[in-house]
């Protein structure tokens, strides 16, 4: 049997071992497509084959195996017909007339010995009947009736052909007979059927073999007891003759065995009735898997055998039963046909399909290639032409004239290769002018460029970029003289080298929050300090802008300036200030003093001029103290040398304590502070001292500016969630153009102003310097006709 | 409680310690005015001030040396001492008040309260100065 295993194993080989022969690739497509084609169609007729083959087989067996069965069975069915005829036989016979008289006769004669004549009448009677059936049936060699001591009574038989009616002195006595002990016994209308034997005469079988099957039924009186039999002599030889006939000339074979496997029919005739001529050939010998139909605890009734090999059979096997009465009679029918046979028809029509397949193959191999070529050439010229005028020759020819798509692609490709003509011209005209164009270009940039590096090696702030990462990219000169480093040791250093320890963590800070969002520091300058190569620290003023490199990633540009210089003259500036405010207030002290006591007349009355004069020296002294005072308070605000003494405090009685102490301005100026709104236990932490300053200034300020008579509003309320201190006074507005300018150092309105309303143009400045450093805020709102408030906002204290 | 009576003051600017005077004259009180902390140790015992007024800032003998050279004389180590100085800031002041002075008064000062101001620390100095 072929199986696909093999033929995958034997494809493998054949690829393997020629692999290198075949080299696919380097063939051309014809070739290939040839080849492909060829191998497609013999893998498919091969696979095919392999598959219709070995399920064909297969099918076949069982169809013949089903056929097999059915003829068995077919045969049981003629046989079980058979036997049932028989015994309807025998059953008729023992209900005819003569036998129905020779019981009464039976009867009588016990009593009466003259009822001879009539037995002797009823036996004629008989005789004619027996003569009958076996006129009718040649298969009959006999019929008798048979008393219950085993006498013959009445016996008719075939002998060579003729019917003989055996006469009284001709008949037997069988009462030592195994059958004859067996019949008497029966029930009444039970049939026997003995074993189908060779016929014996006087217990020697008779030659030639006659094939014997008996069958008998009691005749009883009507006390049901038995008187008699009547038993028929059937030659079964004729019958098995009969069956064997049909199979002659057909290579089938059939066997028939009996209920001890001894062969009734065997296509061997020296194998037949071994159990009578003792030749010990039995069918569960031959056939062993048969041995399950005589076994007496099975219950199948027919088998069938497959073929194990090309010389073997198929059968099949059913077991007859005599009757459904006798299950231990019975016969079993064997049919069986060789292998070869059923599979020699297919086997001629296979071989023939293969020859077949592989002519088709061929066909269609050489179809392929021939097909192929067709599409191949075309293309092989499309190439040439293409490849030819890739290499500047123009000559080669395109198969433009063809109408299918081997002409499409032609036209395509000469329209590609006119527009790569143009295309090409075009393109070199274009060329020359991007040339010029690169060259002017180029040449712009190398000036912007020097140009670029000329102002940024020049300039004299120190100009460093890094990247997100603060790896420095550039490093100019004035950043070498500045730091003590030369650019090629800096250039891809972390930047933090160039920063002392705190500016390093604060520098990394804000890298990192710059990538996320626009950091405070962008554009804006601060102070810090950087650290030179020698390890001094050096001050500087950094401006950051954040920029796009050109790999998309985010860097920065820092540009530095050294502020050693500017730091030591501030440093100069704010020890004059401080020196000449103190050598200012000595003086003074003593001037201030000194007017003090002569206005306030306790040394005595002076004339009315001179006292005009006094006072005026006077306020004019004191507005100079005030005006020490608020420049040394500035100086020490910027100088940040400002102590803050920040403690807790409850605001609403602060205020109040505030506007009792300042009392005096509201009566100079002929107005009221009063406080419009309260909250109580509002607790803030700030210098107690210093709030005082600045809500004294601003008391001042609304008093001079409030019309007289009027209310300046104190209040305390609440505002985005910080504690919100307001003065508002109903004056007139402050000048727009000059609200963005109010918290500058030396501003007021006009100068006017400040003759006449006194005041150092410092207050403010001081006091927004002071409420910020204390955490807190101070703005104002004003507008024509509903005046001016200032708004102090402190962060509140809670729980 | 004592009555302020007698005042010692201290000044190296005779302008200055002319106002002191004349201010505190006005008021009633008697006062020793001295130009520098050398003349005030030759004065002090002689004198026997309630309370001594003292510049900080002076030539020579500055005003924490003469309040230590005061503090050598045993009669006068319970007398009150007030410094006057122009270095009013918060940090300085407190700075002096721990030399284990009464208090101290910021120049420029007005002469018409400073006798009622030294009244006022002159009355709470119980607690300051048995505590020295």
């Amino acid at each position: 049997m072929i199986s696909t295993a093999n033929f995958y194993h034997s494809l493998k080989y054949f690829i393997s071992r020629y692999h290198r022969l075949l080299k696919i690739s380097s063939l051309g497509i014809a070739k290939k497509i040839t080849l492909l084609s060829i191998l497609f169609v013999v893998v498919t007729a091969s696979v095919a084959v392999v598959i219709i083959y070995n399920t064909t087989n297969t099918e076949l067996i069982k169809y013949a195996l089903r056929n097999l069965s059915y003829e068995v069975a077919n045969k049981g069915v003629d046989f079980s017909d058979k036997i049932t005829r028989l015994q309807k036989e025998v059953r008729f016979l023992i209900g005819t007339a003569p036998i129905q008289g020779m019981i009464q006769v039976h009867k009588t004669s016990r009593k009466s010995p003259t009822g001879k004549s009539a037995d002797q009448q009823w036996r004629q009677r008989l005789e004619l009947i027996f003569l009958s059936r076996l006129q009718a049936n040649l298969n009959y060699l006999q019929i008798r009736y048979i008393d219950v001591l085993g006498k013959e009574l009445v016996r008719v038989e075939r002998k060579q052909g003729e019917i003989y009616v055996v006469p009284t002195s001709g008949l037997q006595n069988k009462s030592g007979r195994p059958y004859v002990k067996k019949i008497i016994k029966l029930q009444k209308g039970a049939v026997y059927l003995s074993d189908i034997n060779l016929n014996r005469e006087h217990g020697r079988i008779v030659e030639p073999h006659v094939v014997v099957l008996r069958v008998a039924t009691p005749v009883v009186d009507n006390n049901d007891t038995v008187i008699g039999f009547v038993i028929i002599n059937v030659d079964f030889g004729k019958e098995l003759e009969r069956i064997k006939q049909q199979y002659a000339g057909y290579a089938r074979s059939l066997y028939i065995a009996d209920s001890k496997g001894s062969y009734l029919l065997h296509p061997v005739p020296n194998k037949i009735f071994s159990s009578d001529l003792g030749s010990g050939h039995l069918i569960q010998k031959e056939f062993p898997r048969v041995s399950a139909l005589y076994s007496s605890h099975n219950k199948e009734l027919s088998l069938t055998v497959l073929p194990q090999g090309a010389n073997s059979m198929a059968t099949a096997f059913t077991k007859i039963f005599y009757g459904p009465t006798k299950l231990d009679q019975f016969i079993v029918i064997g049919l069986a046909e060789p292998y070869s046979d059923i599979v020699l028809a297919w086997g001629a029509m296979l071989e023939k399909s293969i020859i077949w397949s592989l002519i088709l193959i061929l066909f269609s191999g050489l179809f392929a290639f021939r097909f192929s070529a067709l599409l191949v050439k075309p293309l092989e010229q499309i190439t040439r032409s293409v490849s030819g005028y890739m290499h500047g020759d123009l000559s080669g020819s395109l198969p433009v004239s063809r109408k299918d798509e081997i002409g499409n692609l032609a036209k395509a490709f000469r329209n590609l290769m006119n527009r790569v003509t143009i295309n090409q011209v075009e393109l070199s005209e274009l060329n020359l002018n991007l040339e010029n164009l690169v060259e002017e270009r180029t040449s712009r940039l190398k000036e912007a460029e020097t140009y670029q590096r000329a102002i940024l090696e020049t300039v004299a702030d120190a100009i460093i970029t890094i990247d997100s990462n603060s790896f420095i990219r550039t490093f100019n000169q004035a950043a070498e003289k500045i730091f003590g480093y030369k650019a090629a040791e800096l250039i891809g250093q972390n930047v933090s080298i160039l920063l002392p320890k705190p500016e390093q963590k604060k520098h990394e800070e804000y890298v990192a929050n710059s990538n996320l969002q626009r950091s405070r520091i962008i554009n804006e300058t601060r102070d810090l300090k950087g650290r030179h190569k020698d390890g001094t620290m050096i001050p500087l003023e950094l401006t950051v802008s954040r920029m796009q490199m050109s790999d998309g990633q985010y860097g920065f540009v820092g540009v530095l300036r050294d502020i050693t210089e500017r730091k030591r003259i501030e440093k100069l500036k704010n020890e004059f200030v401080s020196t000449v405010s103190h050598e200012l207030r000595t003086p003074l002290t003593s001037i201030h003093g000194a007017l003090r006591l002569l206005v306030s007349g306790k040394l005595g009355e002076l004339p009315e001029e001179a006292k005009n004069m006094l006072e005026i020296a006077n306020n004019n002294s004191e507005r100079l103290m005030l005006l020490i005072n608020d420049i040394l308070d500035i100086e020490k605000i910027e100088s940040q040398q400002m102590v803050y003494n920040l403690q807790e405090m409850e605001v609403m009685s602060f205020l109040e304590k505030a506007v009792n102490d300042n009392v005096g301005y509201s009566k100079e100026h002929g107005i009221d502070f009063r406080i419009v709104q309260r909250l109580d236990d509002i607790r803030v932490s700030v210098d107690p001292d210093r709030l005082m300053q600045v809500f004294s200034n601003l008391l001042s300020n609304a008093a001079n500016y409030s019309p007289k008579d009027r209310i300046v509003e104190i209040g305390l309320t609440r505002h985005n969630g910080m504690v919100r201190i307001s003065v508002t006074n109903f004056g007139p507005e402050i000048p727009k153009d000059f609200q963005p300018k109010l918290f500058d150092k030396f501003t007021q309105a006009n100068s006017e102003e400040v003759r006449r309303k006194g005041g150092t143009g410092l207050g403010l400045s001081i006091s927004k310097a002071l409420v910020e450093e204390m955490g807190g805020r101070i703005s104002f709102v004003s507008k024509k006709g509903s005046g001016t408030t200032f708004y102090i906002d402190l962060p509140e204290i809670t729980g | 409680m004592e009555e302020l009576k007698k005042i010692l003051c201290v000044e190296d600017d005779p302008d200055i310690l002319t106002v002191v005077t004349t201010a505190l004259v006005t008021s009633g009180l008697s006062v020793l005015a001295c130009n520098s902390g050398q003349e005030a140790l030759e004065k002090v015992v002689t004198f026997g001030p309630d309370l001594i007024l003292l510049d900080v800032l002076m030539p020579g003998m500055n005003g924490p040396a003469t309040l230590k050279a005061l503090h050598e004389f045993p009669e006068i180590k319970n007398i009150p001492v007030i410094f006057m100085t122009a270095l009013a800031q918060p940090r300085e002041i407190s700075h002096l008040k721990k030399m284990g002075v009464l208090d101290v008064i910021a120049k420029p000062f007005d002469p018409m309260s400073l006798a009622d101001q030294i009244g006022a620390m002159w009355s709470k100095r119980g607690g300051q100065t048995l505590s020295k």
